[in-house]
């Protein structure tokens, strides 16, 4: 039914969250210009938008150096994730012995390892994108193999009864059914992953968005900050907005049924 | 919507058999022999290649230190397990709140849905520098992280749960001539309670990395901060020792968390064992 909604109803859709946030904007300058809250403690919307065009060549290269680590760690996770899933649900040793060992290793908080990285990996790349990489693994390897291991029993005993293969129950059945869950996964982790190169370069680095951060911190510049943070939000929501244009293309009967339920929560 | 799948289906394997031997097999045996192999093979490392402490230390050394250090751990965990409470406690009352105004609400629905799924791609422990700033160095700031960390997941979850009511369900309920209100009460909220546990509990993971990361960038007490102190010291042994202490206070925040859902929604619980059991 979608094809028949006319425009003028999408507008309308858009219009709530754009009016909310313009009122939302417009008070905050108001306040900040009315109260005349130092600019240290509040900069208004107006400021920050001058300090992001002042800002502007600096922010482009520091988010050079963060998008990279964040699209290497990602870029890990998602293979390594896929990987893993499809051998643990391939073989059931595999899934007995490696299985917990992925458990266990998710009762230890990785952000408070990231600092071990620095004692053995240096200051360069390598553990920003190692801790960017560990924080978005195990949600895309988890519901990867949850879905998996979600293909219909019917489904399954119908292709082995055509006598097919291993590889080909799982080209044919379990891969296609795991998509949508591996999506929603790896959805979830592109957050995770910018936060994982954020914490990796807080703990030593010279440049990134994250040192950025620490740097405006210091200098009392919150407009500054403000900006960083804007910038380290668009480079996270491009990284998803492509993700989601990528489900689109791979599994477009999922995304359109999903649509059509009016489910348009993301998670 | 898999999150409130994901405690459903994934379990570890080899559950099938029925009875007490399965059981044993699969949820203890199992893990106990990998991650007792995991540590054998951690401890003849470092023992055969005699590597330096500050290198990696012998997880004998990182345990034993746990309990040399008890006097600093006393000092410096009630306060990081208090931020863990404060913006746990935060993120499950404005959380579940804003899940019921945008159920409630159709207005609202539209206002904070797609909001709220760019809201949720931002990468929060980045504002903790920003809430140095306007707190200062005490714990405030910390709350706040590790509230921003942990709402989303719970806002998702429950308001998911909300909306996944049988139509059926609620016409019944409304044939009975029942108030907005009662339908609300009587089938959206009781049939929102496991997906709400299946956000709050991983919401607790992320309310203690908010926590430490808040501690990170500005802290003179918590765990946290002696995770910062003892890697520019590099006293490798206490970094190991507060990790597995971060991490114990992971876990016991989540097996409360499981514990509270039992005593909540034990119908639940135990139809998802057997669910679990019968996979």
């Amino acid at each position: 039914m979608r094809r028949l909604r006319s425009i003028p109803e999408i507008y309308r859709d858009l219009m709530y969250p754009v009016v909310a946030i313009s009122v939302f904007l417009g008070t905050w300058e108001a306040y900040v210009r009315i109260s005349g809250i130092p600019n240290y403690i509040l900069p208004g919307p107006s400021e920050i938008l001058y300090s992001l065009f002042g800002y502007a060549t600096t922010l482009y290269g520091h988010s050079l150096v963060t998008g990279y680590e964040v699209l290497l760690g990602y870029a890990c996770s998602v293979v390594l994730g896929g990987l893993f899933a499809v051998m643990v649900v391939w073989s059931s040793t595999l899934d007995k012995s490696l299985m917990p060992l992925f458990l266990f290793s998710q009762t230890v908080s990785k952000i408070a390892v990231a600092p071990l990285f620095v004692v053995w990996l240096g200051f360069g790349l390598a553990p920003k994108v190692l801790v960017a990489f560990l924080i978005s693994f195990f949600p895309i390897f988890i519901s990867t193999t949850a879905g998996l291991k979600s293909a219909e029993t019917e489904m399954l005993e119908l292709i082995q009864s055509m006598s097919a293969s291993t590889a080909q129950v799982f080209r044919k059945v379990r891969i296609p059914t795991a998509l949508p869950h591996f999506f929603a996964g790896a959805k979830v982790a592109v957050p995770f992953a910018t936060v994982g190169a954020i914490v990796g370069e807080w703990m030593a680095s010279d440049s990134g968005l994250g040192y950025h951060l620490l740097l405006m911190q210091g200098e009392l510049d919150t407009a500054g900050l403000f900006a960083t943070l804007l910038t380290l939000s668009f480079v996270s929501i491009i990284l998803y907005v492509i993700v989601m244009r990528l489900e689109r293309l791979a599994i477009p009967w999922h995304v359109s049924v999903r649509q059509e339920t009016g489910v348009n929560m993301t998670w | 919507m898999n999150v409130g799948r994901q405690t459903e289906t994934v379990r570890p394997a080899g559950r099938a058999r029925a009875g007490w031997g399965g059981f044993l097999t699969a949820e203890i045996l199992y893990p106990a022999v990998a991650v007792t192999l995991l540590l054998t093979v951690w401890q003849l490392t470092v023992v055969v290649l005699d590597l330096r402490p500050t290198f990696l230390p012998s997880p004998t050394a990182a345990f034993s230190k746990v309990f040399r250090s008890y006097d600093t751990f006393v000092t410096h965990a009630p306060v990081t397990i208090f931020e863990i409470v404060g913006g746990y406690a935060l993120s499950i009352v404005l959380g579940v709140a804003t899940a019921f105004v945008m159920v409630w609400s159709r207005v609202m629905e539209k206002i904070v849905s797609p909001i709220l799924v760019f809201l949720q791609t931002i990468p929060y422990i980045s504002v903790a520098p920003l809430l140095i700033i306007w707190f200062g160095f005490n714990i405030a700031p910390k709350i706040v992280v590790s509230f921003l960390m942990s709402y989303f997941p719970i806002v998702v979850a429950t308001a998911a749960g909300m909306n996944a009511v049988e139509n059926d369900m609620i016409d019944m309920v409304r044939s009975m001539s029942a108030s907005k209100w009662q339908v609300f009460w009587k089938s959206r909220f009781p049939n929102s309670l496991p997906y709400f546990f299946s956000g709050a509990k991983i919401a607790v993971a992320f309310a203690t990395s908010g926590a430490i990361v808040g501690e990170y960038v500005g802290a003179d007490y918590g765990l946290g901060y002696l995770i910062v102190l003892s890697n520019s010291d590099t006293n490798s042994e206490l970094l190991f020792a507060t990790i597995i202490v971060v991490s114990a206070i992971g876990v016991g925040f989540f097996w409360l968390i499981h514990w509270v859902e039992k005593l909540c929604i034990p119908w639940h619980v135990a139809f998802r064992e057997e669910e679990g059991r019968a996979r």
